[in-house]
């Protein structure tokens, strides 16, 4: 998959071209380096073999790319990452609780779900979209204080009204005051099905080819959609609004439009997370979908305005590989699990807080060398040529 | 309607339609089997000692229903078949009965063992 910006690339045919190009790599790729450093320390410390360490990775890969590869398109329509991604994951939540409470069961009950949160994640995805519209430039705050105000009304739905103006009949999943949903809702009846759909087993090691098929299947509908008209207006309005806007893209609706897609996909990325981890805690397990999905992304080496498909699996790889090696190796340099965990946090969002800020120091470097080329061409051309 | 509003107002309907109906492939039932006295228009019909209900999972053992009592099955999907036989007793041979049974969107459906053993029979006469 190419990518959208293309910055600063070192010109072949010179003596110390491979200086600059290792130069050059290491700087647009340090997040995911540094990673893959940690990570080579930390795997033989937390002590785990080669096989247990696969294993885990497959099946995180499976349970989360599909939640990160949602938020291209919205980097692809230049309005960053998506916060509000949360929002298709309550989506996808409701969808969830009405085939446990209605007992839809197995690759049925979860194509049901996501049917039922597709209307939900559309309309929340406009809402959003049509926030960030008012809020150009500062599109990532204001998707993530609306996920913050949705939460409020999911909880709101799910903890009072569900059961009482929305029937719900199954009194496994109902609060024993007659309504409201459970914290922790059981989803056994989909536990594993598309997992187990097509389990191929190589030397021990279970591989959900299902999953991955959906997932591959997915890629390639995003670089198909990238050559697409509206996949080229989304590109048009992330290099420049103004230009496109010129050019005849209707650029406000392509960005609600991308918003949309983005919140959809996420409905569907959460019912397949939930699937695999089989238990759903209805008020909590949204809330770090959008954060965990975003830090992988940007641990994949990609930035608020270029993302690719490779930043995805790269991304979730190394991310998951600290979630997993992390407490085991910390127990052993430091004699407690606990301190892993809180190095791993510490060291996962304080490289995307550098990733943050090294993107915002380059976007206004650009923006320096873009106002010094045009005063110089203005001074070239004398006072005459306006 | 232009044409392309109609083609989005058919793959609508088919979308609601297939999910309709995957809803009802999917639907999981509670079939209850009980081994009570049946009695209807006049005709009391005894339970058995003992009734043996067929496990659809190959995994558990099957049902064995005393007299009296009931016991339950997890299904899935619109049509079951119940296979059900009555081990052979004193002045009894031994019986069995299937039943096709079109499940819906029902949540429990319950099957009483001596009303579908005597319908099986007199379907059989």
């Amino acid at each position: 998959m190419s990518e959208i910006n293309s910055t600063n690339a070192p010109v072949a045919g010179n003596s110390s071209e491979f200086s600059e190009r290792l130069r050059f790599f290491c700087v647009r790729n340090a997040v995911p380096i540094i990673f893959l450093v940690f990570s080579a320390i930390a795997i033989p410390l937390s002590g785990f073999s080669a096989h247990h360490l696969i294993q885990e990775m497959l099946i995180r890969v499976a349970r989360n790319s599909f939640l990160v590869l949602s938020l291209l398109v919205p980097i692809m329509a230049g309005m960053g990452l998506n916060f509000g991604m949360v929002l298709g994951a309550m989506a996808g939540q409701i969808g969830l609780i009405f085939i446990t409470d209605w007992a839809i069961v197995g690759i049925p009950g979860m194509i049901v779900a996501a049917v039922l949160g597709t209307p939900i994640a559309v309309f929340l995805g406009y809402i959003c979209g049509t926030v960030l519209n008012k809020a150009k430039g500062r599109e990532m705050v204001t998707s993530y204080i609306l996920g913050f105000f949705i939460n409020g009304l999911y909880q709101l739905v799910v903890l009072y009204t569900m059961g009482n103006v929305i029937p719900i009949g199954n009194p496994l999943i109902k609060l024993s005051r007659g309504y409201g949903v459970r914290s922790a809702v059981d989803l056994i009846g989909i536990r594993g099905a598309l997992d187990r759909l097509l389990d191929v087993q190589i030397s021990g090691i279970h591989i959900p080819v299902a999953t991955y098929i959906v997932i591959a299947v997915f890629c390639f509908i995003v670089v198909w959609f990238r050559k697409t008209k509206l996949g080229q207006d989304m590109r048009a309005t992330g290099q420049d609004m103004a230009v496109a806007s010129s050019a005849g893209v209707p650029v406000e609706r392509t960005r609600v439009v991308a918003i949309i897609i983005s919140t959809l996909l996420a409905c569907y990325g959460q019912i397949i997370f939930l699937q695999n981890i089989g238990i759903m805690n209805t008020y909590n397990a949204h809330e770090q979908a959008g954060m965990f999905a975003i830090a992988s992304l940007l641990v994949g080496g990609a930035t608020v305005a270029r993302a690719k498909i490779t930043n995805v699996f790269l991304g979730v790889l190394l991310f998951h590989l600290m979630f997993v090696v992390s407490p085991n190796a910390g127990k052993t340099l430091m004699g407690q699990a606990q301190l892993g965990e809180y190095f791993r946090v510490c060291v996962s969002y304080g490289i995307i807080a550098v990733a943050l800020v090294l993107h915002a120091r380059r976007r206004n470097k650009e923006r320096e060398r873009a106002r010094r080329d045009f005063r110089l061409e203005r001074m070239r051309r004398g006072p005459k040529c306006r | 309607m232009p044409l392309m509003n109609r083609y989005r107002v058919a793959a609508l309907i088919l979308v609601l339609g297939g999910t309709l109906l995957l809803a009802l492939i999917g639907k999981q039932h509670t079939l209850i089997l009980a081994n009570e006295a049946y009695e209807a228009a006049g005709t009391r019909l005894d339970a058995y000692e003992t009734a043996v209900v067929k496990n659809p999972n190959p995994d558990e053992d099957d049902l064995e229903i005393y007299e009296g009592e009931s016991d339950s099955l997890q299904v899935v999907g619109p049509f079951f078949t119940v296979h059900v036989e009555i081990p052979a007793a004193e002045g009894q041979g031994a019986l069995s009965a299937a039943k096709k049974l079109y499940l819906g969107y029902a949540d429990t459906i319950t099957v009483n063992i001596p009303q579908m053993m005597h319908e099986n029979n007199t379907r059989g006469e």
